[in-house]
């Protein structure tokens, strides 16, 4: 069959889209299964997705580090129970406890699988003693996938192509629509199973993440029928404002970590009052992956507090630091990081150069940025969605780590890989060739090609500017019933009036960011409304979503999940309970967040 | 005030390359970067110039912004702008696609 409006037709058994750490893991393992794999990507292979942003590392548990990945010094007290059970925990029990399993279960193979390539890429990935961890570095995370996929010759590979929706054949899905950046070509995929690999979403104007994560499979899983879950939780961590050369770096949440940057500095906000963590916390171990919600919440809400004014500022102030103090916390800094950078640097970061600047001023701005969506397409243990044909792994996936993400994104987005490419290639094996409904190619073009119709309009960049402020004010870490429903009102004013009047300055299909742009915020304002309004329903504290108007964590009310779904052009909103297969929901209330943790903590 | 001077080209349409200026607010003491200043030229000045955005990781590390600043090759988001003047061209022309923007 032919298409008027395609330029290319691609045929697969199985097509991945992604191509970071969940999509190379996917493919690989669909292409061992004997499937012809093509995996599509915005970015280029090893080069994109959160998964070359990362700040340190991932881990396992210790009988599987040592037996399947050969680190004899592994600790072997870690066990794949201790893996459940944190993650389940951490998660304040919204976990999908089936998700957990298989995690726990099968990462080890997958994480084997990657570390091999790491070593044939010489890169180098450091078993750190006794515990089960591996750090490294983003780029050498992303040289080892390159090298998975280098290993692979067999998978087709395309890249700087972003998949726009998944095609379905009466609810089976049978391929997707995909633009060329470079050309603008209009690209069409049919396949016999789609694994869906893209990533989180990343709601806010101050970015730590890289530009890819504008939510496209979650919007593109939610368009196909696929239930999302848990979009209110988004994690957060210290990064850099200012100046301009260092915003968006992970440097000051690196500084939080005392082995790497042994210094006592005071937190201050924006007007220079020192913001404390009460003493009681101190119970909570500094290596512990609870201390981030720890300082997102103190530093939050002081920041919450004083937004109107400073916006999402707070300094780490060295004032009281002697210079041999900073030097030397600075000397050990680089020197930890040089195994993998440039010796003075951090990724763009000259850090003699930041250095002086802390001498000089004494202080950096920093605000919280969002570093991980636990929010994203409902799976079961097989990854499938729910749609026939339609899969999901990585962080564009929920189900693993409910309201907050206690354990690695990087061994979640290789054991989903692992099984979903398992998954979809049995399937494809099975499947018929799927019917392409050439009304559905139609409308999706259409859908795309209208901005370059409208002569005047407003620029998609301007729209993706609005819903981020959007989210900065109303839908950030700390929350109140008054700002969430701004939020929503505001997305639902761009979605009516903003996105149905989109115009380019330029009517060239090549390599038009603006045109692309116009895409993309079709899915990210999907994922922030369907955030915002879960999180304005949701009246309590729980994991990463703060309300300052409802600080108890309710295990009575609310142990359960927000999920959304399409209901023709609405969104129909829902709750469950998490899928419990050994340890049972707990009851009762707490008085906040933090007296949670601590009531909890083990002794 | 920075004068930035930006090579524009569609292939598709002009026969020769032209460059652009534009006046940008760059405050030294902020400490931009090229990267900082194309957005601010595509956001607020000229929605029509390409450069590379797509997948941009803007802290040095995917190494994909190439562009000749000053007849230098760098990486727009990692050099801070400490010039009055910069003029901007794709690192390579015979790889352009438009603008900035090139394909290798
Ligand atoms: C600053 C930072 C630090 C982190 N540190 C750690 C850490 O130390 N340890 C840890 O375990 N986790 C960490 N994480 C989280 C971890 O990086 C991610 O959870 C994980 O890498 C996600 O992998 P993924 O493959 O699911 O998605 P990603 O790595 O985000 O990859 C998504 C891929 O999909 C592609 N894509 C997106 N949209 C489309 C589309 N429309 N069409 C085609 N392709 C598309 C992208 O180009 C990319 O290749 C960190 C995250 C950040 C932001």
């Amino acid at each position: 069959m032919s298409y008027s409006n395609i330029d290319r037709i691609v045929k697969t058994d199985v097509l991945v889209i992604g191509g970071a750490g969940a999509a190379v893991s996917a493919a690989v393992s669909a292409y061992e299964k004997g499937a012809k794999v093509t995996m599509v990507s915005k970015g280029k292979v090893g080069r994109s997705g959160n998964t070359i942003m990362i700040g340190g590392g991932f881990g396992i548990d210790g009988e599987s580090a040592k037996k399947i990945c050969g680190e004899e010094a592994a600790d072997l007290n870690y066990t794949k129970d201790d893996v459940f059970e944190s993650v389940v925990k951490n998660s304040f029990y919204l976990s999908d406890q089936n998700i957990a399993e298989q995690f726990a279960e099968e990462s080890p193979y997958a994480v084997k699988q990657c570390i091999d390539w790491a070593r044939n890429a010489k890169q180098i990935f450091q078993f750190i003693p006794p515990a089960t961890l591996w750090n490294t570095s983003g780029r050498s995370f992303g040289n080892a996938l390159a090298r998975g996929m280098k290993e692979n010759p067999g998978v087709d590979v395309m890249e700087d192509v972003i998949v726009v929706d998944v095609l379905l054949d009466d609810g089976v899905a049978v391929g997707a629509i995909g633009v060329e950046v470079y050309s603008g070509e209009i690209i069409l995929f049919e396949a016999k199973a789609v694994i869906i690999g893209t990533g989180g979403y990343q709601p806010y104007s101050l970015k730590n993440s890289i530009s890819d994560m504008t939510g496209d499979g979650i919007a593109m899983g939610y368009r196909a029928g696929a239930k999302i879950a848990d979009m209110e939780f988004l994690l957060f961590i210290p990064t850099a404002v200012e100046p301009y050369n260092l915003r968006g770096s992970i440097v000051p949440y690196l500084f939080t970590v005392p082995v790497f940057f042994p210094m006592i500095y005071k937190i201050t906000d924006g007007d220079g009052n020192e913001i404390e963590i009460p003493e009681k916390c101190n119970k909570v171990p500094g290596a512990s992956k609870m201390m981030k919600i720890i300082l997102s919440y103190y530093w939050g809400k002081s920041i919450y507090e004083s937004y109107d004014e400073h916006g999402n500022c707070m300094y780490y102030d060295f004032s009281h630091c002697t210079e041999e103090e900073i030097e030397e916390a600075f000397e050990g800094f680089a020197n930890h990081f040089s195994t993998w950078h440039k010796k003075g640097t951090y990724n763009r970061i000259d850090l003699e150069e930041l250095k002086a600047t802390v001498l000089r001023d004494r202080k950096i701005k920093v605000g919280l940025g969002c570093e991980y969506s636990m929010g994203g397409i409902v799976i079961d243990e097989n990854m499938s969605t729910g749609v026939p044909g339609l899969f999901a792994a990585g962080e564009v996936t929920s189900g693993l780590f409910g309201a907050f993400r206690g354990g690695d994104g990087l061994t979640e987005m290789l054991a989903h890989g692992f099984r979903a490419g398992k998954s979809a290639a049995e399937y494809a094996e099975d499947a018929a060739e799927g019917k392409i409904d050439s009304q559905q190619v139609d409308s999706i073009v259409e859908t795309i090609m209208e901005p370059f119709k409208r002569d005047e309009g407003v620029s998609p960049y301007k729209v993706q500017e609005k819903i981020e402020t959007a989210a900065d004010r109303g839908f950030n870490f700390f929350r109140d019933e008054e700002g969430l429903a701004n939020t929503v009102k505001t997305y639902e004013k761009i979605r009516e009036d903003m996105i149905p009047n989109m115009a380019l300055s330029s009517k060239s299909r090549k390599y038009n960011f603006q045109w692309i742009t116009s895409i993309l915020v079709r899915n990210l304002i999907l994922c922030n409304e369907v955030g915002a309004r879960a999180a304005q329903m949701r009246k309590e504290s729980r994991g990463c979503h703060m309300r300052v108007d409802y600080p108890e964590v309710n295990n009575d009310e609310w142990l359960v999940k927000i999920e959304a779904q399409q209901e023709g052009d609405e969104i129909k909103i829902s709750t469950r309970k998490p899928v419990v297969t050994r340890k049972p929901l707990p009851k009762g209330k707490f008085k906040s967040i933090p007296d949670y943790i601590l009531d909890t903590l083990e002794d | 005030m920075v004068k930035v001077k930006v090579y524009r080209k569609d292939p598709s349409v002009d026969e020769q390359a032209y460059f652009k200026e534009y006046d940008v607010p760059v405050k030294k003491e902020e400490k931009w970067t090229v990267m900082d200043v194309l957005d601010y030229i595509s956001r607020n000045l000229d929605g029509s110039l390409s450069y590379y955005r797509h997948s941009a990781c803007c802290q040095g590390i995917c190494a994909r912004c190439v562009v000749k600043v000053n007849g230098k090759p760098a990486l727009a988001c990692a050099r801070t702008v400490v010039e009055d003047e910069l003029i901007l061209e794709p690192s390579r022309e015979d790889k352009l696609v438009k603008d900035l923007v090139i394909q290798v």
